[in-house]
């Protein structure tokens, strides 16, 4: 597999997850690597560098919304939500995700592997 | 408790973003810091450890291509895009008040337009998410609309008149036909361009709409002018109701025809 292709699946996997994650409550930078990791069981991991140049892209894109607001804890942090296009972006990155692993499965049975 | 704000900004201090863009990232990434939780005892050694664990030059390059693209993109719309198109519409604000059918008229404002859609189409890797899906698909549809206008003039084509009665004021329904069967091919455009972005479907109807719209716009804005400078009478209610059939519901209805096909299918071509 080329870099090039790897890194496709890396950031395509890490924008699902992120848009899955803000789909049920917006959420700041550290809490959304916190769940991502603790609810793959630390197979989906995003690092400080890997999170926010995606977060910021994402942003741009317009599928998230960034805004400061105080945490549980009394702190300041940037929480994230999920804008109106965001929302229309998820269904059919699901579906490519679904279709993508349906044909790798036909292909090589990877979900019995 | 270190300081993360400090430590933070010291790794970025070579950022190259405008400094309240700057601020945000270093507070940002210093908050997350903060909550990864280092205990006070071997604190200094454990920063260290932590600050050493991210590629900072490769951060940076990350973080200004994104956030410069942003601001690039802010800077194409505020000072390129919207005075264009500010230009572009008073430009035909004039031609219409002037009453004036002139062909180098035409020319400069097809011309105009014609130079505004390519500075756009090379832009749009800069423009926002709404931008390519509603502005540039209604810019295409506006202009190929204008353009076919302008060429039907040119060969001669000359408008169906349709008396409604004959008294002086002659009013009368315009039927510019070799025109209007032209409409459905840029009202298909406009939308499929729009889907082709991921615009929902209210977007995708907007844009393949847009010429009848900005000629809505057109006379909303004629109406006031007439009243105040001209008396109302001059556009007369019926005159001005003819307009609108003219310029705004034959043009829609034949845009929408095109436009139909790409309203019922969902997004497609989604780029990630």
């Amino acid at each position: 597999m080329t870099k090039r292709i790897r890194s496709k699946i890396t950031r395509g996997s890490g924008e699902l997850a992120i848009l899955s994650l803000l789909a049920e409550q917006p959420l700041y930078g550290f809490e959304i690597a916190r769940q991502i990791g603790e609810r793959t069981g630390g197979a989906l991991q995003f690092t400080l560098a890997s999170l926010y140049p995606l977060l910021y892209e994402m942003e741009k894109r317009g599928w998230v919304e960034g805004h400061w607001q105080v945490n549980q804890a009394g702190r300041d942090r940037r929480y994230y939500r999920l804008t109106p296009a965001g929302r229309r972006r998820l269904a059919p990155l699901r579906e490519e995700w679904r279709s993508f692993f349906q044909a790798l499965d036909s292909l090589a049975g990877v979900s019995h592997a | 408790m270190p300081d993360w704000g400090r430590l933070v900004a010291e790794q970025l201090a070579a950022l190259n973003l405008p400094p309240a863009d700057k601020a945000d990232v270093i507070a940002e990434l210093a908050a997350h810091f903060e909550d990864s939780g280092a205990p006070d005892d071997d604190a200094s050694e454990t920063d260290d450890r932590q600050l050493a664990l991210v590629p900072w030059p490769k951060l940076m390059r990350a973080i200004e291509r994104t956030k410069h693209e942003e601001v690039e993109m802010k800077r194409a719309i505020n000072f390129f895009l919207l005075p264009s198109i500010a230009v572009l519409f008073a430009a035909g604000l004039i031609l219409v008040f002037l009453d004036c059918a002139a062909v180098v008229q035409r020319l400069i404002w097809t011309a105009c337009t014609a130079m505004l859609l390519w500075a756009a189409a090379s832009e749009a890797n800069h423009f926002s998410q709404h931008t390519k899906s509603l502005w540039l698909p209604a810019l295409t549809s506006f202009f190929g609309a204008s353009v076919s206008f302008m060429l039907s003039l040119f060969v001669g084509m000359k408008p169906q008149m349709v008396w409604v009665n004959h008294d002086a004021a002659g009013h009368g329904v315009w039927l510019y036909w070799p025109w209007l069967a032209t409409l459905p091919i840029f009202g298909a455009a406009g939308a499929f361009l729009s889907r082709r972005a991921q615009g929902a479907v209210p977007t995708r109807l907007a844009a393949g709409l847009s010429p009848a719209l900005i000629m809505l716009t057109v006379m909303a804005l004629v109406l006031p002018y007439g009243i105040a400078i001209d008396g109302f009478h001059f556009f007369h209610l019926v005159s001005y109701g003819f307009g609108l059939i003219n310029w705004v519901v034959l043009p829609a209805t034949a845009l929408l025809l095109g436009a139909i096909p790409f309203l019922r299918s969902g997004t497609r071509g989604a780029e990630s």
